[in-house]
């Protein structure tokens, strides 16, 4: 009879968890707080600690107050960031256990600012001026904030296992029952076998400057085994990278971060005018990207965020002020991106590129119900891997809508709700049994850029999938035509996919990373298409009206016989307190 | 479209470097491995670095250097 271990590496665990950024560390001390006797298995791409977008663009937790007002919160994330698309029991969940989440990661070993008494302490600092008026609170965290977890992980007993990209999931008849993936560095086959999984390798984005390196590996490994994706319209395909260049703080951002009014009234054109003034607005609208657009193809551009002397002193407040970030790590980061600017110059955005960066998404959408447990029995997901699916944000891209620290805040919140139900799960799962031939065909799709002498490099595929879908005028202007064209695009590239070569590990890391980028672009274009009305981030020209007479429904993806199957699934407005 | 085509430097002073390999440990991106003849980081993937600056950050003797490609 065959042999798995002939295939590669075997390694059992009750728990696998696929990504060490926060959202796997959390969920990795929480699994062994729920079940000690489990054995629990981190496995990263990079280094467990290290890795992932948190530490680098984290630095704050959104929380609530015990004084901070829930009603008002949700009346406001519900009808002004969600459009009642919102799951509003999860995302009040979300809302009322904050402090508690806080003070969970603080025993963990997270350092936290602290007051005199020696009380955590909660800021207001990072609140934009009148988007989200005292509805809510944030901490500051360390960029090295994983470390603590890290050291409590260990001293749990969670194994860890770096420089190891998972690419494919495997399954037991519908159950997830473990992953495959290899070593980027020796190229080491491994096959987990694992009586739960749990997905917390982040969201499908562009390996951006500064903080992103997750491409949807996992969103696409979740969809190529049967998982449903939802809320995938509202993910947003291009960035935003204003002149000003090259530091940390408020030069580099997606289109979520526009939307937060301190950047917002701050865009300025080549000729230094105000573009709120320019346009008169005081709040950023949706139309605000088709003015930074007009702007550009009427020769103003390149479009930048004017980091003018207010903001500066707003920037050198925080990085001075002693109670916020308590080891000063972030402030550390920063002092280098300013000394980087001092000695090399700010980052010449070519006028070509306007303001937009070539971007393969901010996808974030694996369905997953209050349990954060995806439609597929076996299999969690975590973090920015489902904040879109979760459902809780709505109708806006994730982070939602400019509130700062929801990334990290959904990211712990996902894996403390998320990990005990996958722990539980182990007690009454059966031993997993993997299939030799399943796993054979997996290996050999997953070497097969090693076995080809000509092609195209990742690097050249994901230069193709960004010339593709960046263009702004596809996404500014959603309409059914542009929406087929960029499908059509992206078909184009997944057709070159075939042709992929890798001359080492390294770079078949790089291979699976651009073949899991075209999901999530394919996803929210899909959806979008689907959406016949214009509803918080998704605004279509040819459907300019929020319609809740047809359209207070989610839409629903998964994979059937190799195509995009779409249904819709009602929101149940009926039995929730906010309605339109 | 317009791309740029410099990439990112990364120096590292071996002379000064005490073999700790934080900075390897720091790259989320695979920028930089472990040489095991020399025993020292080496820079292998410059292309892939995304300049966020934590391998510079975590070396406890300053010896790294990241210098952008403009």
């Amino acid at each position: 009879m065959a042999n798995l271990e002939d295939l590669g590496e075997v390694i059992s665990t009750d728990m696998l968890i696929v990504g060490g950024s926060i959202g796997g560390l959390c969920a990795a001390i929480s699994a062994k707080e729920e079940s000690p006797d489990i054995s629990v298995l981190v496995v990263d791409k990079q280094t467990v600690g290290w890795s992932g977008a948190a530490p680098r663009g984290g630095m704050v937790i959104w929380v609530l107050k015990p004084e901070d007002s829930i009603d008002k919160l949700m009346q406001f994330h519900v009808g002004s960031l969600g459009h009642y698309l919102n799951d509003q029991e999860l995302l009040y969940e979300y809302a009322i256990g904050g402090q508690q989440r806080i003070e969970k990661i603080a025993e963990w070993g997270v350092a936290m600012p602290r007051d005199n008494s020696g009380n955590i302490e909660l800021t207001k600092i990072y609140q934009p001026p009148y988007f989200n008026p005292e509805y809510w609170s944030y901490i500051c965290v360390d960029t090295d904030m994983l470390i603590p977890l890290r050291t409590t992980a260990k001293k749990k007993g969670v194994k860890i296992l770096n420089k190891v990209q998972v690419v494919d999931l495997l399954k037991q008849g519908d159950r997830v029952v473990g992953a495959v993936g290899f070593n980027i560095i020796d190229g080491q086959f491994h096959i987990f076998k694992a009586k739960s999984t749990i997905l917390a390798n982040g969201l499908c984005s562009n390996r951006e400057e500064l903080w992103g390196a997750s491409c949807g590996e996992g969103i696409a490994a979740a969809y190529r085994a049967g998982a449903e994706m939802r809320n995938a319209e509202f993910g947003s395909m291009v960035g935003f990278r204003p002149a000003e260049g090259y530091t940390s703080s408020g030069t580099y951002y997606t289109i979520s971060f526009i939307y937060n009014p301190m950047s917002y009234e701050r865009l300025t054109n080549a000729a230094g005018e105000r573009l709120s003034e320019r346009y008169n607005k005081t709040m950023p609208d949706p139309d605000f990207l088709l003015d930074i657009e007009k702007e550009i193809d009427e020769g103003r551009g390149p479009i930048y965020i004017d980091v003018d002397d207010s903001m500066r002193k707003t920037q050198k407040q925080i990085l001075e002020t002693k109670d916020h970030w308590p080891r000063k790590k972030f402030t550390s980061i920063e002092n280098r991106h300013v000394d980087k600017v001092k000695k090399y110059g700010r980052n010449p955005i070519p006028k070509a590129e306007g303001a937009f960066t070539a971007g393969a998404g901010h996808c974030s959408a694996i369905k997953v119900d209050h349990d954060i447990k995806s439609t597929l029995d076996g299999l969690w997901a975590v973090g920015d891997t489902s904040i879109g699916g979760s459902a809780w944000a709505g109708a806006i891209m994730a982070p939602p809508g400019g509130m700062c620290g929801s990334g990290l805040g959904n990211a712990i919140f996902s894996a403390l709700r998320g990990a005990p139900h996958a722990a539980r799960y182990v007690a009454q799962a059966p031993t997993p049994e993997v299939d030799y031939t399943e796993v054979g065909r997996l290996k050999e799709n997953i070497f097969a850029p090693m076995q080809r002498n000509k092609g195209i490099s990742a690097s050249e595929a994901i230069a193709a999938l960004n010339d593709a879908i960046s263009p702004v005028k596809y996404h500014l202007h959603r309409n059914k035509a542009n929406l087929e064209t960029l499908l059509s695009r992206v078909e184009e590239v997944k057709q070159k996919l075939a042709e992929l070569c890798a001359d080492d590990y390294h770079n078949l890391c790089k291979c699976h990373e651009a073949m899991s980028m075209t999901v999530g672009p394919e996803l929210t274009f899909t959806a979008a298409l689907t959406r016949t009305e214009s509803r918080g981030s998704h605004v279509r020209e040819d459907y300019p009206q929020r319609d809740d007479k047809n359209w207070l429904k989610w839409i629903v993806i998964k994979q059937e016989n190799g195509k995009m199957a779409v249904t819709t699934e009602p929101v149940p407005i009926e039995k929730y307190k906010i309605k339109p | 479209m317009s791309r740029v085509t410099k990439i990112t430097k990364i120096e590292i002073d071996g002379d000064a470097c005490s073999g700790c390999k934080l900075c390897i440990e720091a790259c989320f991106m695979d920028v930089i491995r472990w040489d095991d003849e020399e025993e020292k980081p080496v820079v292998a993937y410059p292309e892939d670095c995304r300049l966020c600056l934590f391998c510079e950050d975590a070396c406890p003797v300053q010896c790294i250097e990241v210098i952008p490609p403009w």
